[in-house]
């Protein structure tokens, strides 16, 4: 049953119309009495809201209701903007109530609050949005960007520049921190839609631009607590992203300080594999640069791009064939001493001493089974003999399987 | 009759439907507001509300107050000689406002709507069940508190069709809702919420600032409660003005400072940061802009607070609301709920749907590509803001082969790791021997309309069920008989009822006497002795007479009582 049957109405774009048969459905069914029931009308509603965006792909031309006007209008246009920063504590406090004060400029069209699930082809995909598949073939500039807020404009376009711009990461970093900075510090950011818009569009800023991005994410991921909630089994697009990059780059900071006692390993990884005299140096790490591979696998998957690919790969190679050189089990002359110590410690025991060595275990013999098969005709005692001689237990006691005799 | 009622962290209150239109109903000294409060009397009695409040710096080792904040957990208080639960204080407010009912109403009450925080969890829930089953009420239905002050609120504003959100910040909880309106269908799109955040921290802060001030650095029981009860009134002042003076009497000597708006501001800042996240997530999860928001309602004693107000207005932008009163709209609202629970006519065309605040979902294990599993997984059924009642089914796999048993571990949260979710339970099903990920294992959760959680395993291969969720032994108490507590608890004297006002009045003499010195002190002594003579006489004019007579005194000493 569709779920407009199941509501009791014709297929309808009509949102409105969609809560109305809800509604007086609801108002039928004793929730309490029958949660099924309720249940049931709940997933109607919700499949007839779903379908009602794409009404003319589900039920062809037969809703032609018109737009919905739906109660809740996304772009109302406030009549006068207020500036809410200027308003004092006192002004708040002896204000009449209750009040509405229109909305301020800064809740203009905010697109913020879009989940994750939300259609990215919706939001305007680079600085021209509007230009279609045209635009796509770049992929070194193209970026999907969420709505900028009006009250930080230029400092988000700031930003973009020069993220997406020419000069060195480390050239760029002072300015991004600093831009960075006042756009979190704006006093618009006390708003809850403004600061939401901002954190949406940061998250996915930093998360494209990883590691240019690094100074943004310093600031950033603090402020708004994104480690904390990283680990959330539904986040928003580049939160996860931006709060694993922070742990990175308080791991490299970490590694980075001389005292660390990877610190060595690290900056050997970095580096180029070394020449074989580097190598024989290096063999002296291989405890600390194996932990640290391991480290950095378990816990920072991300920051193994930081290390020089073919050194680590020579040192997985190293790891994989242990007996090789670079501090691995190396075959020296004096092991032969070890050995023959041994051997003649054995010899010394056994010598002075009258007991024998246990004696093995009674062996049992392919004649004596073939000795004990049935009688049967000659062909098949050939098969039997080949199958018995094949079997190599017996040097053991068990039991030999043998061949049903023939009725 | 079915009554609503809001058992709050601070004060609870009670209120019945009656005559198309919610009612409050006053308690044995004529308030609507029960202070949440229990102490044990000289002789033995329990005293319930604004007695036992007034005991709370005199007698803090047989006074027990905001124990909502230990709901659902094991810690118990010590009375006397009596040991309690938070439960079992909790069913002792309840009953004491059951009688109130009882006696303004004429009949006899058998069953309530309570109030819980949106954000409290199946542990809590529960255990606020069992409260109102200890005190011989059936719940017929736990309400969420932001959800019952948005039917106190939309009753009126039925036409209204832009959502609207209720900032719910009371003694212990913080709760946001997101609520719309249609066609008289009142539906709560979205919660969130902290449930410890409340105007007990916001006293815990004046707190630390007063022992650094004084320099008080004992932990003595006592002076905490001396302490509570000044930063409460504190705080109370700094409503009104710009400074306040902290005040007590300790180890026999005055101490006081001045503190002031600012320095609390400045003080409370973080627990003011914490109110923004519940408020983001809900407008998130309802898929709503501030700038969609037709109202913005202020519930909960705490919002009275200017630093709130303050915040709340530059989150939104706007004025919050205040045509509700903060105290009285949830067990208004509860009592609506009582109204649609008994099918009142009055409300025949108004429906409310909720939602579960919370992911809830089960334990499991994922391969993680190098022939081992990553444990601890969390999955989730329900996902929060569902509308409840809802009911959801999930199939899991074996992952060992012949596995003989699957356990689930049932959590509640957001965390990806069901180590950093709250467990809620466990339930073990048998599994016939098969190869791994060939057994499939149906997980069922069902919510039901209160907010309970119910989980039943089913193994398709074989039939069996289980259903019973298997507590952790640290909720052993959850299964031990709710009658021998009921019995227990019964054995208590209560004080009575018609004496209510002569305890409370003696209390807050005695707590008056010892927070003042010198003069004032003997003459608060001089008033005290008065009543006690007037209590012998036992004339009940002599006695209102001079209850009348020290009350008033004692407000032109310390200003008004409040609640």
């Amino acid at each position: 049953m569709s779920p407009f049957a199941a509501l009791g109405i014709e297929p309808t774009d009509d949102k409105r119309a969609i809560k109305r048969a809800y509604a007086a459905k609801l108002k039928a069914t004793d929730v309490e009495a029958d949660p099924k029931a309720f249940i049931a009308l709940r997933e109607a509603l919700n499949g007839a809201t779903w379908e009602a965006d794409y009404i003319d792909e589900y039920y062809g031309d037969r809703a032609s209701e018109g737009e919905a006007e739906e109660a809740i209008t996304d772009d109302a246009e406030p009549e006068t903007i207020p500036d809410v920063s200027a308003i004092t504590d006192a002004e708040i406090d002896a204000a009449p109530r209750p009040a509405i004060i229109p909305l301020p400029s800064w809740h203009v069209d905010t697109r913020g609050l879009e989940d994750e699930n939300a259609d990215p082809e919706r939001q305007p995909v680079s600085d021209d949005a509007g230009d279609d598949d045209d635009d796509y073939e770049d992929p070194a500039t193209w970026r999907w960007e969420p709505q900028r807020q009006p009250a930080t404009e230029a400092e988000q376009e700031k930003i973009i520049t020069l993220l997406w711009g020419d000069r060195s990461a480390d050239d760029i970093a002072p300015e991004l921190a600093e831009a960075t900075y006042a756009i979190l510090t704006a006093p618009e950011m006390e708003a809850i839609d403004h600061a939401s818009a901002i954190e949406d569009w940061m998250a996915s800023i930093i998360a494209q631009a990883i590691p240019k991005s690094d100074p943004i994410t310093r600031v950033a991921a603090p402020h708004f607590g994104w480690t904390e909630t990283a680990e959330n089994w539904r986040q928003r697009y580049g939160v996860s992203q931006a709060a694993a990059r922070f742990n990175d780059l308080d791991a490299i900071d970490r590694l980075e300080k001389h005292d660390h006692r990877w610190h060595d390993a690290w900056q050997l990884l970095k580096a180029p594999p070394p020449d074989a005299y580097g190598w024989k140096a290096a063999g002296k790490q291989r405890d600390s640069i194996v932990s640290l591979l391991q480290s950095i696998r378990t816990h920072y998957p991300a920051l193994e791009s930081e290390l020089n690919a073919e050194h680590v790969a020579t040192w997985d190679a190293a790891a994989a064939a242990p007996a090789k050189k670079t501090g691995g089990w190396t075959f020296r002359w004096w092991w032969w001493v070890l050995i023959a110590i041994y051997a003649f410690v054995q010899i010394a025991r056994f010598a002075g001493d009258d007991t024998q060595p246990p004696a093995p275990a009674p062996v049992l013999k392919v004649e004596d089974v073939l000795n004990r098969l049935p009688p049967m005709d000659p062909a098949q005692r050939e098969a039997a003999e080949k199958q018995i001689r094949n079997l190599e237990i017996f040097n053991e006691q068990s039991v030999v399987p043998l061949p049903a005799s023939p009725e | 009759m079915i009554v609503g009622i809001d058992l709050g962290t601070t004060n609870s209150a009670v209120a019945v439907f009656r005559g198309d239109a919610p009612e409050l109903i006053p308690n044995s000294l004529g308030d609507t507001l029960t202070p949440s409060a229990v102490s044990i009397a000289d002789n033995g009695d329990v005293l319930v509300g604004m007695a036992a409040r007034e005991r709370q710096s005199t007698h803090p080792d047989v006074t027990a107050t905001a124990f909502k904040r230990f709901m659902g957990t094991q810690q118990r208080a010590k009375l006397g000689r009596n040991d309690f639960s938070a439960e079992d204080l909790s069913s002792l407010v309840l009953r004491s406002l059951k009688v109130d009912a009882e006696a303004f109403l004429g009949e006899a009450v058998t069953s309530a709507v309570i109030t819980v925080p949106a954000y409290f969890n199946d542990k809590q829930r529960k255990a606020t069940r069992r409260a109102g089953e200890l005190a011989g009420l059936k719940v017929e239905r736990l309400v969420n508190e932001p959800t019952a002050a948005a039917l106190a609120y939309g009753i009126h504003e039925l036409g209204q069709e832009a959502p609207f959100l209720v900032f719910d910040l009371g003694g212990g909880t913080f709760d946001v809702s997101l609520v719309e309106i249609f066609d008289g269908i009142i539906e709560v799109r979205a919660s969130a919420g902290d449930n410890r955040l409340g105007g007990e921290d916001f006293n815990q802060v004046l707190i630390d600032l007063a022992r650094e001030r004084l320099g008080l650095k004992d932990n003595n029981p006592a002076l905490t409660e001396i302490l509570r009860a000044a930063a409460e009134r504190t705080r109370r002042a700094l409503t009104d003005n710009e400074t306040a003076s902290f005040e007590i009497v300790w180890a026999g000597e005055a101490r006081q400072f001045e503190t002031n708006a600012a320095e609390f501001e400045e003080k409370a800042a973080p627990l003011i940061a914490r109110l923004r996240d519940p408020v983001l997530r809900s407008l998130r999860d309802g898929n709503t802009k501030v700038g969609d928001l037709h109202e913005i309602v202020m519930v909960g004693g705490s919002t009275r607070m200017p630093i709130v107000r303050r915040a709340v207005t530059r989150m939104f932008g706007r004025f919050p609301n205040a045509t509700v009163h903060p105290d009285h709209a949830v067990a208004l609202g509860a009592a609506i709920q009582a109204g649609l629970k008994a099918k009142d006519a009055a409300l025949d065309e108004i429906r409310l749907t909720d939602v579960c605040p919370f992911t809830l979902g089960v334990d499991t294990s994922e391969a993680d590509g190098r022939c081992g599993f990553r444990v601890g997984i969390f999955s989730p059924i329900i996902e929060r803001n569902t509308v409840v009642p809802a009911s959801r089914i999930q199939t899991f796999s074996t992952i060992i082969d012949n596995q003989k048993q699957v356990e689930f571990g049932i959590y509640q949260g957001e965390a990806r790791m069901v180590a950093q979710n709250v467990k809620l339970g466990s339930i073990t099903v048998p599994v016939p021997p098969k190869p791994a990920g060939q057994v499939g294992i149906d997980c069922r959760f069902s919510y039901d309309a209160s907010g309970l959680l119910e989980v039943d395993v089913t193994v398709p291969d074989t039939g069996i069920t289980k259903q019973a969720v298997i507590y952790d032994k640290e909720d052993a108490v959850a299964g031990e008989d709710i009658e021998t507590r009921r019995t227990a608890l019964a054995k208590l004297k209560f004080h009575p009822r018609e004496d209510a006002e002569n305890a409370a009045a003696m209390a807050r003499a005695e707590r008056c006497y010892e927070s003042f010195l010198a003069e004032r002190r003997d003459y608060i002594g001089n008033l005290i002795a008065r009543f006690t003579t007037a209590l012998e006489s036992q004339d009940p004019r002599t006695i209102d007479q001079e209850r009348g007579q020290m009350l008033q005194q004692l407000d032109e000493l310390e200003g008004e009582r409040f609640l």
